[in-house]
């Protein structure tokens, strides 16, 4: 209860000079998720991406790179060679 | 030795890893069509700033940030929404997807399209990409106790959306559970 009271406070004060700290302080009253809540939110979301990572790729982005590496075109100065 | 370029073995990482680009790309914005334009945009800045990247550094993380700086700045000229009001992530999915588990997924879909933009984001570098805390911190320009505090908020947010965390998601897991309350 008093280490909590504690948070409280410090966060309040921090509130008017580091968001970030703030942020981090805020997230600290929030308690994590038990971890086979975490689990299972874990496994939905590598499938829902493992689902966007599978869909087959248009041929454009691979015929992307082949025209920019053909052309040559637009290259940074490089500091050797 | 490599008898490749550097060019060549670039070319051929930035291949490899264009389908993660997209991925995250549709984390960011959602759309189909958006996120590959901004893929695109973003394989044409990194090929143009190829010399800046250190070989034997991660590839993926120097990609991914091309990227989301290309949306920061596209999203900063107002073109794309900040989150996924419309569910299209949601809707892409459930034209595949398995069956058991099924109507889960879309729900979580949906959910996660729900959460604010760099929530999304923070989930996927931790949880889906794999990369570290001190990683995520780098490649979103900010302390790892924010990157900490999204990735929970985003946890606790989508608990609460899909009825995870009290248990009223049903689905394999929770048959197979014994031990919950």
């Amino acid at each position: 209860m008093v280490g909590n009271n504690r948070k409280m406070s410090s966060s309040i004060k921090k509130m008017d000079r580091n968001p970030v700290a703030d942020e981090t302080a805020r997230a600290a009253d929030a308690p994590p998720l038990p971890a086979e809540a975490q689990d299972r939110i874990g496994r939905h979301l590598q499938q829902i991406y493992g689902q966007l990572l599978s869909e087959p790729m248009p041929d454009k982005f691979a015929k992307l790179l082949s025209d920019l590496a053909k052309s040559e075109t637009d290259k940074e100065p490089e500091p050797k060679e | 030795m490599t008898g490749q370029s550097p060019d060549l073995e670039l070319q051929t990482g930035l291949v490899a890893l264009t389908p993660n680009l997209r991925a995250f790309a549709r984390t960011l914005c959602g759309a189909p069509d958006q996120a590959d334009d901004l893929v695109q945009e973003a394989l044409v800045k990194a090929w143009k700033h190829r010399n800046s990247f250190e070989p034997g550094s991660n590839l993926k993380a120097w990609l991914f940030t091309i990227l989301r700086n290309a949306y920061l700045s596209e999203r900063r000229k107002r073109k794309y929404e900040v989150s996924d009001p419309d569910g299209v992530m949601a809707e892409q999915l459930s034209v595949k997807g398995e069956q058991s588990g099924h109507m889960d997924l879309i729900d979580f879909a949906k959910s996660f399209g729900q959460l604010p933009t760099e929530q999304r984001e923070a989930l996927i570098l931790i949880g889906a990409e794999g990369f570290s805390y001190e990683e995520a911190a780098e490649m979103c320009g900010c302390a790892v106790g924010t990157i900490k505090s999204r990735v929970n908020r985003a946890r606790v947010r989508l608990a609460e959306l899909t009825g995870i965390r009290d248990g009223s998601e049903i689905g394999e897991e929770t048959v197979s559970t014994v031990n919950s309350r």
